[in-house]
């Protein structure tokens, strides 16, 4: 953002500071946002086009070559649709739940770095605000099924009230072990301290063995936190309809599906920023490409585990949790700060 | 060690379908047809809609008579040589798809088509009388040009009508 407001004074953008600063942020916040509509149409075709090949069919066809088209014209659908609300709904709770699940996942988007420094903001306590915008999400959803006045969606809030509030306690943990590594909770310089090596890959925090086990947790806590299966409790089509979201029509049933394929890209960088290195390619690359591709083999192996796995029954959901990867993940950071205890004296 | 060995078959058991999920993605082409762009061939003895050639048919009401649901109807004129059929008449509404009139047809004229789309929008055009009516329009190609596709030698085995 600093660099937008740079951008805005070297192209002689005049005016107070406070305006350069506002219209730097507007802009900022315009741009991530078209981002995360262009990853989410991109995922959604990408999603239904493996899964379709997955098994056996061919996928959507029709609209565009190969129905490349078909998300566009799905979301234009759903902006053309009615939007319901139900008469016993509680109105507020209903209307602000999707702007507050697609905030949360949004929010974290904000600190999502392209290149070393390139962020919107490059805050330097990266993680700390990111675990912190990541629990909105649970509060969005919980006020979506409580808001809808219908037993399947409050179902599915009480079971997202229990996944989220238990997986963010693992998520934060598998994430630590990186961080104590670099040194550092800024996104940028935990991705640049991995730089270096073996075609930039040998420095990688993923080579650690805690760091190891912590990658493969962070990642399954992750797909629990954006609600994939097979950890969709909270939404699952056989029991719950579709849990939270069954009053919810149009565009704000659309917000919902963009937060979730928003999280599940911030999830995949997020992993690939503290484990995989980022920018950092062979040959000495450093480019958003690099970074992006690295973003799309960890969605796609997320995708092929969505097609792979049934559901998780809801004691085993817990058990995973609180009996093997909230232990491991104590265990993993005590295990780092003796790596560096002894690597560095 | 009981945790460490439920995790190993768990991360095992994993890998296991993925594989099964990867190679499908990887090595296994769709099986879908893209229905109203393409079509299935039917199988040879395929029962599809029932066509009568009238240039073949000899109007000897066998069809008629052994039909168990009654849905033909032959009008002839004439006696001996100067036998003529003025009038062929099928009702789609009542056919039961049995083959018997194709079986007994001396001429060889009636044939089961491979034509699987048996929708009309019109109930009255579910009655149809070959004489005035000699090509069907729901069957694109003539099923039988010059040869019944049910002998074992016709070019035309196994083709679709439609």
């Amino acid at each position: 953002m600093e660099a937008l407001a740079s951008l805005f004074t070297y192209f002689g953008i005049e005016g107070p500071a406070s305006l350069v600063w506002i219209s730097a942020a507007l802009t900022a916040a315009g741009l991530t946002m078209g981002m995360v509509s262009l990853v989410a149409l991109v995922t959604v075709y990408a999603e239904r086009k493996i899964s379709a090949d997955m098994q056996a069919r061919v996928g959507p066809m029709h609209v565009g070559w190969h129905g490349v088209l078909q998300t566009i014209a799905d979301a234009i659908k759903l902006l053309l649709k009615e939007d319901i609300i139900p008469t016993m709904a509680d109105k507020w709770l209903f209307v602000t739940a999707p702007v507050l699940v697609f905030g949360g996942a949004f929010l974290g988007w904000a600190i999502l770095p392209l290149c070393s420094g390139w962020a919107p903001i490059d805050l330097n306590i990266g993680i700390v605000y990111l675990m912190a915008t990541s629990s909105l999400v649970a509060l969005g959803i919980i006020m979506a099924g409580w808001g809808s006045h219908n037993k399947w969606s409050l179902y599915g809030a009480m079971r997202t009230a229990a996944q989220f509030l238990s997986y963010e306690i693992p998520t934060a943990l598998h994430l630590l072990p990186p961080v104590i590594l670099a040194g550092s909770l800024n996104l940028s310089a935990l991705a640049d301290s991995q730089a270096g090596g073996f075609w930039n890959m040998a420095n990688w925090a993923l080579w650690n063995p805690f760091c190891f086990l912590s990658f493969f947790s962070y990642y399954i806590s992750g797909l629990a936190e954006t609600n994939r299966v097979p950890f969709d409790l909270p939404e699952s089509e056989s029991e719950l309809v579709a849990g939270f979201h069954v009053e919810y029509s149009g565009i704000r049933f659309a917000f919902f599906f963009l937060a979730e394929y928003a999280e599940m890209f911030l999830v995949a960088a997020v992993a690939s920023l503290l484990f995989l290195g980022g920018w950092h390619g062979p040959f000495g690359i450093e480019s958003a490409f690099v970074y992006f591709a690295k973003i799309g083999v960890l969605m796609f192996i997320g995708i092929w585990l969505r097609w792979t796995l049934p559901r998780f029954r809801i004691d085993q959901l817990m058990s995973l949790c609180w009996k093997f990867l909230i232990p491991l993940g104590l265990i993993n950071i005590l295990g780092v700060a003796f790596w560096i205890y002894y690597t560095s004296s | 060690m009981n945790v460490i060995s439920e995790v190993w078959s768990g991360v095992v058991t994993t890998l296991k379908g993925m594989y099964v999920t990867g190679r499908e993605f990887l090595f296994r082409d769709s099986i879908t047809l893209q229905y109203p762009y393409e079509k299935r061939v039917m199988p040879l003895r395929f029962r599809g809609m029932l066509v009568n050639d009238m240039s073949l048919c000899g109007g000897c009401t066998k069809c008629a008579r052994v039909c168990p649901v009654d849905c033909i109807e032959v009008k002839c004129e004439g006696k001996g040589k100067e036998r003529e059929v003025v009038g062929w008449i099928l009702d789609y509404q009542k056919c039961c798809w049995c083959e018997l009139c194709c079986e007994v047809c001396p001429d060889d004229s009636l044939i089961m088509s491979h034509d699987y789309e048996t929708i009309f929008t019109d109930r009255t055009k579910m009655v149809r009388d070959f004489v005035k009516d000699p090509i069907p329009p729901f069957v694109e190609v003539d099923p039988r040009p010059g040869g019944n596709p049910y002998k074992e030698d016709d070019p035309n085995r196994g083709r679709t009508a439609a």
